[in-house]
């Protein structure tokens, strides 16, 4: 007997029971995803004694170093935005057009800043860095690279997704044919093809350089990492606090693109990942 | 010299010669097709004259100048796609207008153009839609008014329709030959679809490794096919072993069964032959002067046709017959007398024949 003789018999016999335990399953889930999340949420409001509270919110936004951290942060994850964008999204396309072959090494460079640990990355940028002829080591530009590195994989991937998603080939071939160059043919039709893959990489970026630690404290800069590490060491209610507002700002991000890339001509829903 | 002209065009990909000396002469306001199987080098003729692949050796002229060393977009040659390949970010107005925003033209110039084209492809209310909001003939459509509305030179279609269904394939395939013929626009065809082909072209090129195997009109190609390729590629083709009994008085036997070429057949006495013969070119009865007697074997029901199976001594023969209601169609296993005319006949020396293997009707849309 094949198996697809026996599958709809088993179907019929326990569609009922099973139907049970897939929702039993996705309850589980979602108590292991929540429950901690709760938890914290609830811990953070008991920043005063017996009563609830959001005294630790209030402290996270009094203390200076917050926001300017925070700021710090950010700034450096534009920065990382706009100069990863800018290097990887012609180098993709350049790649699908002309050099499908070394789509495969790309892939394999991807790997590579999950395969190196940051810390041997830091330490890498600050011997090579630290002297002539490249004394850059106090210059944010070396912080900024170093993150174009981590962030690459997001990027590329993104990116990647979208130009699957898209005929980039027909439409260049098409775009040509009507008498437009290379500049016409990325601005006007490549990039508004693009404009979710974009955005999921900006987003994807904004959130792992806003946190990052290993890189910032290596290299001696006050950003929003070592912040929350630091009152993670001496403060008990307030890292509850701060990780609830970033979960909360991810998780807006996500709905952002989700609410821009919703109902958009021929891109559905490529959010990073495979499609 | 001709409108379009290629010369001793060779095209390398790699090791894999893909076009062997392709020459070919096109008049303005012609409409020619290459038809072929997959590999034929159709596709990669069409995309050397495009500007989206640089031919090996060779030079292709365009009104006079050399296209070589034309890039793709300075060409002016419209380009429709199997996939369409319409612009997802923009509207079917902003679609048909990008060509000619990029020629500079003014707002209310390209307003009027693009109405025009609407117009041309009937589509007036869909201006304002997306390409997703559409259906492929649709779009299509869209895809044909955006290669024509900036007036090119000449069009050129690859395999525009086998990514439709078959009732609108029909129909906007008359439609690609109306716009054409309106426009008087030069128009190169990419097909694997004799029907196709045939239908639509004054000019057809059936094309066979890299070459031209036969350039002509439709009904030259499928009367008279110059090779034993064609003869087989283009309809069905019933291929019979035969032997010569009279070469000057070009008479020859199928199965012990005198047949007449009407003309001199060039083998000697004896010698071993094929003939050609196409299924609608038979017909059930003993009055022609040709006849070969068999049995039916198998009846097929086409619809408007009804091809029959007859076994003649060892061979098989197709014969095709219009579906009528008043004659009741040939059965299984009743002897049958199949008559034909000598001008029929499609004779060729058998060592000369690289035939390909007999495509059928049904089964040549899928190469």
């Amino acid at each position: 007997m094949s198996a697809g003789e026996r599958r709809p018999r088993r179907a019929r016999h326990g569609s009922g029971i099973r139907a049970g335990f897939s929702w039993l399953w996705i309850l589980l889930g979602l108590v292991y995803f929540f429950l901690p999340l709760i938890a914290t949420f609830l811990f953070s409001l008991r920043g005063k004694k017996g009563v609830l509270s959001f005294v630790a919110y209030q402290h996270v936004f009094a203390d200076p170093q917050f926001l300017r951290t925070f700021g710090f942060s950010l700034e450096m994850a534009i920065l990382t935005v706009i100069v990863g964008l800018a290097l990887i999204v012609p180098t993709a396309i350049w790649i699908y057009l002309k050099l499908p072959k070394a789509k495969s090494v790309i892939e394999f460079f991807t790997l590579l800043p999950f395969v190196i640990p940051p810390i041997i990355l830091a330490f890498g940028l600050i011997r090579t860095y630290s002297r002539p002829p490249f004394a850059i080591v106090s210059s944010p530009i070396l912080l900024v690279a170093g993150y174009v590195i981590i962030s690459f994989p997001y990027i590329y991937k993104s990116v990647d997704a979208g130009l699957r998603a898209m005929d980039l080939r027909g439409l260049t071939e098409a775009a040509q044919s009507l008498g437009a160059g290379w500049l016409t043919l990325f601005f006007k039709v490549i990039i508004p093809n693009l404009k979710t893959a974009l955005l999921s990489a900006l987003f994807l970026t904004l959130a792992i350089v806003i946190g990052e630690l290993t890189l910032a404290v290596l290299l001696a800069w006050p950003a929003f990492g070592p912040y929350m590490a630091l009152m993670g060491r001496n403060l008990a209610y307030e890292p509850a606090a701060l990780a609830i507002l970033s979960f909360g700002m991810t998780w807006g991000a996500i709905g952002l693109i989700q609410a821009i890339s919703r109902g958009k001509p021929g891109e559905g829903s490529n959010l990073g990942g495979t499609h | 010299m001709a409108f379009l002209e290629l010369r001793e065009v060779v095209k390398n990909f790699g090791r894999n010669t893909v076009v062997r000396g392709l020459s070919l002469s096109v008049e303005k306001g012609e409409f020619l097709s290459f038809l072929g199987g997959s590999g034929c080098g159709k596709t990669t003729t069409l995309r050397m004259i495009a500007g989206f692949e640089t031919p090996s050796a060779g030079s292709i002229n365009l009104d006079g100048r050399d296209l070589s060393r034309i890039p793709p977009n300075h060409r002016n040659l419209g380009m429709v796609f199997q996939n369409y390949a319409l612009f997802p970010n923009m509207t079917v107005a902003r679609n048909i207008a990008f060509g000619l925003k990029i020629a500079g033209q003014r707002g209310d110039a390209i307003s009027k153009r693009v109405e025009e084209m609407l117009e041309l492809i009937h589509m007036g209310e869909f201006a304002q839609r997306y390409p997703h909001q559409l259906s492929g003939g649709q779009q299509q459509r869209v895809a044909l008014a955006r290669a024509l509305a900036r007036k090119p030179a000449a069009l050129l279609l690859d395999e525009p329709l086998s990514a439709l269904d078959a009732k609108i394939r029909v129909r906007l395939r008359d439609d690609i030959r109306a716009i054409q013929q309106a426009l008087g626009i030069t128009t190169i065809y990419v097909t694997h679809d004799q029907e196709e082909a045939l239908s639509i072209s004054d000019r057809v090129a059936v094309m066979r490794e890299g070459r031209i195997e036969q350039i002509g009109a439709p009904f030259e190609i499928y009367n008279s096919p110059g090779t034993p390729y064609v003869a087989t590629f283009i309809g069905t083709l019933n291929v019979l072993s035969a032997i010569v009994k009279d070469a000057a008085k070009g008479l020859m036997l199928v199965e012990g069964q005198e047949i007449g070429a009407g003309k001199p057949i060039e083998a000697g006495t004896g010698g071993e032959l094929r003939l050609s013969l196409r299924p609608e070119a038979l017909s059930a009865g003993s009055a022609g002067p040709n006849l070969l007697r068999g049995r039916v074997e198998n009846v097929k029901f086409l619809g408007s046709i009804v091809r029959s199976l007859v076994r003649v001594g060892t061979q098989l023969v197709s014969m095709d017959g219009f579906s009528d209601p008043r004659l009741a169609p040939p059965r299984v296993g009743e002897e049958l007398t199949l008559s034909f005319a000598p001008e029929a006949c499609m004779v060729a020396k058998p060592e000369a024949a690289p035939l390909a293997e007999t495509v059928d009707d049904e089964e040549s849309g899928e190469a």
